[in-house]
């Protein structure tokens, strides 16, 4: 297979995760665009999470999550051929998700109401279904989603290299108006931690925060909800 | 993917096989998603075991395995000589975490013994 150890490498980081942190995964923030994200849960140098990530980024063929949204075409659900950065102009969530994934289906009311509680900062989403237009249809059909879908296993799947990311799901990208990755979120959305990446996202928007103390924050910020979460989990 | 879901195959006798998975901690494996099937050969339906509820507020209940899985698979044999079961496996898990792996079919070959001829 393709990108075989890089897989290999991001499928036991995951384990690992899970086991380091008490069944509480990963969350990647972008520190530049020549590195691959770095887990928030440590510093990259002292982090045996930040060494698997890493020993991927090492890997041959190892992806990099970009500075910036990339140049991504899908279809929407008509079969319209839409581009991922005709969606900026303001900030923005890209959604990646499937309707075999049930920790996705759980978070979209979340996305939902996250559009609609910060529509006057002008918040997108965008969900990215990395399936069969067919069987996202027949979802939506029970579960309908008031924001713009695009959808495509193979498709989708290429979005998900362009992004520097490995088709596991849900992750969530956070992009502010100008096509600035702050971070991306891997695994389940949770309301405080979308919250939080969106305060700091307006922060840098407004020029309050630059792009790279906004990451910094949203990273130092997903670092202690995870530890927050892992222990009431516990 | 293999990490979190490894599965092997094993001749359980000359009529069936022996499917394991080792689920890494803090993974789940569906048991509605698990899938076989054969090529070369007639497979009887999967002696799955009832594995566990998982309840979920807005999914609601689904059952899972966590740890390890053994099933069983009877194979229909239509010769006594030894046979290369050639298996389609397709399963599908996520992580207690909040994430999941897609559904995925793994190419495995157990080689079945000779088996007995029928008395009589």
């Amino acid at each position: 297979m393709r990108n075989a150890g890089l897989l290999r490498a991001l499928s036991l980081a995951a384990v690992a995760l899970c086991g380091l942190l008490g069944g509480y995964l990963a969350y990647r923030s972008v520190h530049s665009q020549a590195s691959i994200a770095a887990p928030v849960a440590a510093k990259p140098s002292q982090d045996r999470n930040a060494a698997l990530d890493d020993e991927a980024a090492g890997a041959p063929g190892a992806r990099v999550v970009p500075a910036t949204v990339p140049d991504v075409e899908l279809p929407d659900l008509s079969g319209r051929v839409r581009s991922l950065r005709a969606f900026l102009g303001r900030p923005l969530i890209i959604n990646f998700w499937a309707t075999w994934c049930e920790p996705c289906q759980r978070e979209m009311p979340l996305l939902a109401r996250l559009r609609s509680q910060h529509q006057e900062q002008g918040l997108e989403i965008v969900g990215v279904a990395v399936d069969f237009p067919n069987a996202v249809e027949q979802y939506l059909r029970k579960h309908p989603v008031p924001y713009p879908l695009l959808a495509g296993e193979t498709q989708g799947l290429t979005a998900i290299e362009a992004f520097g990311m490995q088709p596991v799901l849900p992750f969530s990208v956070f992009a502010d108006g100008r096509g600035n990755i702050l971070a991306v979120k891997l695994g389940e959305l949770h309301g405080d931690e979308a919250e939080a990446i969106l305060q700091a996202l307006q922060q840098e928007a407004s020029g309050h925060e630059t792009l790279e103390s906004a990451r910094a924050a949203i990273a130092e910020r997903l670092h202690e909800l995870a530890i927050t979460r892992a222990k009431a989990a516990t | 993917m293999d990490e979190a879901f490894h599965v092997r195959a094993a001749p359980d006798g000359a009529g069936a096989v022996r499917l394991t998975w080792v689920i890494a901690p803090g993974y789940y494996l569906y048991r509605s998603r698990i899938r076989v099937t054969s090529a070369n050969a007639r497979l009887g339906t999967v002696e799955l075991p009832p594995g566990q509820i998982k309840s979920d507020a807005y999914l609601g209940r689904q059952r899972v395995y966590q740890e390890e899985l053994v099933a069983r698979l009877p194979v229909e044999r239509t010769g006594h000589a030894a046979l290369e079961l050639k298996l389609r496996i397709g399963y599908q898990g996520c992580a207690e975490a909040g994430l999941c792996y897609p559904p995925t079919t793994r190419l495995l070959t157990v080689e079945l013994p000779p088996a007995a001829p029928a008395s009589g």
